[in-house]
């Protein structure tokens, strides 16, 4: 096994040297914007944009209006330096969430298509007794390698995310939820996978680098979809106050009748309410109604991570059976 | 494992056989018409035929690189469609492309061969490398073709398989390269008592190398005999001449080297001294087999041997 993974290493050398210097500079990124984010030590008063709740909506404003001057200009000072971080933090949080699905497609149309284009499948499938052998050593050592080494800019991602919002747990908060952490990791996992086979029916790299990365795109908008039909059944109503657009998913805002407890839609107790000053009475509004929001909560976070990555886990056992297929039936040429 | 192979075996007397063996790809074309063939357990056998004649199409299908539209292959009674592991158990294959790993050095193909065929020996394979002054530690980029070749015959070897595969090994290889190829490949096979089965156009290789020929054209087999035999039981004259022997038979007409036209017959061994004919190279034999298979039926086409 030990010739096994040195071989592999040196046949793919330029792939792995390649994706794992995007992933050392991706990381080493991350870390820098980290420390200066860490370096503006942005006093816990400062941090208004924290957790904005659903109530506030956007609003940039604190809670409790910080009342020490001298506080208000340091907070101006250290939030512009902070935003101005935080905004390079986002553009570099969005490249390394495509970083893990060009690494999955540069390596997973190697594996078996360079094979088939090169020649080498020949020699390789008449050396080697069982095509499924050869084809499952490669195909999952060349995987744990690239998942291995994906598994850092996941990781530093998370500290960025934390970095960006020091008051949020970033295990318990959707923010950012799908380009950091082990999903980054399994969606290069996925796009290797569809390189593996994709590589395998064409047989040449340069169309099936196309056709992979047509259908990574593909694959990722049907599972980002799937995923959100599948969070809306987890989410419950909440206290409008007590969600926040930082930390969970907020897929609805209506009204509790207080009375009844039934759920009513902004418009009909807008149009329920007394006209004041030609809109409706707020005043009206508040005594009759609590307003909520329909929340997948934060401290779902780790429940949906688990789910996506099993889902996944599990297609790419699929698109890897599928490879194997191709791999014992199809010519070496 | 019995049990496996028993419905595999066609019959178990040949290394290679192919039974009725037809393969047509899309488009209609035919690259291989019911053929029937035995190689015998220990010949060293030619493959010849005109491109498209199916001869790498028959020898991917004994590998099960092929398979066959219709009819049986099968490589020491097992099919390879049916069992391949045990099939490939059995054959070293050597492809018409030395198809070698860019970036990886020769040791490490010999590596490679040992972690991928469990049995496959590595001292000798290096040990004959070595004869052949190629250097393990080389990049297999910076080969020559001849060192490419003698690589891929080296790992088919080190395999010990009891059949090899060599599809136009010789082709891109200059005569003393080929010579060199052909010198270790016989010393290899006999040594081990194995069989080999060798595609090629050039005939003064195979008459140094191998001591059985199959011709085959259109898709079809035209000879299979040894060549010792081929050579004997054949004779040429001019297309004019007429031979006084009794029960000769032309096979077919075919341009000499100065543009005459000469004929091939078919004469008895014990009868092979008729004056108007002289004894038939081997080359001479190939070129009015393939004569004679072409102008009474027009053959059908098929894809690049």
């Amino acid at each position: 096994m030990r010739t096994t993974i040195r071989l592999l290493l040196k046949t793919y050398r330029f792939e792995f040297i390649a994706i794992t210097l995007a992933c050392l500079a991706m990381a080493g990124a991350e870390l820098y914007l980290t420390s200066r984010l860490d370096a503006l030590a942005l006093p816990k008063e400062c941090q208004f944009d924290q957790n904005i709740s659903v109530e506030q909506g956007f609003a940039t404003q604190p809670e409790e209006p910080v009342s020490d001057p001298t506080l208000v200009d340091s907070c101006q000072e250290k939030a512009i330096a902070f935003s101005d971080s935080d905004q390079r933090s986002a553009v570099l949080m969005s490249f390394g969430a495509a970083l893990p699905v060009l690494a999955g497609i540069l390596i997973g149309v190697a594996v078996v298509g360079r094979e088939l284009e090169t020649g080498t499948a020949s020699l390789a499938w008449t050396l080697s007794r069982s095509r499924r052998r050869w084809y499952l050593t490669r195909a999952l050592l060349v995987g744990a390698i690239l998942g291995g080494v994906l598994l850092l800019p996941s990781f530093t991602a998370n500290i960025l995310e934390h970095a960006r919002q020091p008051l949020i747990d970033p295990g318990s908060s959707f923010n950012d939820g799908g380009i950091r952490g082990p999903v980054l990791v399994m969606l290069g996992l996925l796009t290797y996978s569809i390189g593996v086979v994709t590589g395998a029916v064409v047989g040449r790299q340069l169309p099936a680098v196309i056709i992979t990365l047509a259908l990574a795109l593909l694959a990722i908008l049907a599972f980002e979809n799937g995923v959100s039909r599948w969070e809306s059944t987890l989410a419950e109503w909440q206290p409008a106050a007590s969600s926040s657009y930082s930390i969970d998913i907020v897929l609805e805002q209506d009204y509790r009748d207080r009375a009844s407890g039934l759920i009513v839609d902004q418009g009909s107790v807008f149009n329920a309410a007394p006209q004041v000053d030609g809109g409706p009475d707020g005043a009206w509004i508040d005594a009759h109604y609590d307003s909520v929001a329909l929340v997948v909560p934060g401290s779902r976070y780790g429940d949906v991570v688990a789910v996506e990555t099993g889902a996944i886990g599990a297609a790419l056992l699929v698109l890897l059976g599928l490879g194997l297929f191709v791999v014992i039936h199809r010519r070496p040429d | 494992m019995e049990a496996l192979i028993q419905p595999s075996v066609v019959d178990g007397k040949a290394a290679l056989q192919a039974r009725a063996v037809a393969k047509r790809y899309r488009g209609g074309v035919r690259a291989l018409d019911g053929i029937d063939l035995d190689i015998p357990v220990g010949s060293i056998c030619a493959l010849v035929g005109p491109n498209g004649a199916g001869k790498s199409t028959l020898m991917k299908a004994w590998v099960g690189f092929e398979r066959p539209s219709s009819g049986s292959v099968a490589v020491f009674g097992i099919n390879p469609w049916r069992n391949r592991p045990a099939a490939l158990d059995r054959i070293g294959y050597v492809s018409q492309k030395p198809s070698l790993y860019r970036g990886l050095t020769v040791a490490d193909h010999v590596a490679l061969a040992g972690s991928l065929r469990s049995g496959f020996d590595p001292g000798p394979t290096r040990r004959r490398l070595d004869e052949l002054a190629i250097p393990l530690g080389q990049d297999t980029r910076t080969l020559s073709g001849g060192q490419q070749a003698q690589v891929m015959l080296a790992l088919a070897l080190g395999t010990h398989a009891q059949v090899f595969v060599l599809d136009e090994p010789l082709a891109s290889l200059d005569p003393l390269a080929r010579r060199e190829f052909l010198h270790v490949l016989v010393d290899a096979v006999r040594a081990d008592g194995a069989t080999a089965v060798l595609s090629s156009h050039v005939i003064t290789d195979i008459e140094q190398a191998c001591d059985r020929l199959v011709v085959l054209g259109g898709g079809r087999k035209i000879l299979d005999v040894p060549i010792a035999e081929a050579i004997s039981s054949h004779r040429v004259g001019t297309a004019e001449a007429l031979p006084e022997t009794a029960g000769a038979q032309p096979v077919g007409t075919f341009p000499g080297p100065f543009g005459e036209r000469l004929t091939l017959w078919l004469v008895p061994p014990e009868r092979a001294d008729d004056p108007a004919l002289r004894g038939a190279t081997l080359e001479e034999v190939i070129l009015g087999q393939l004569a004679a298979s072409r102008s009474p039926r027009t053959p059908t086409q098929g894809q690049p041997s």
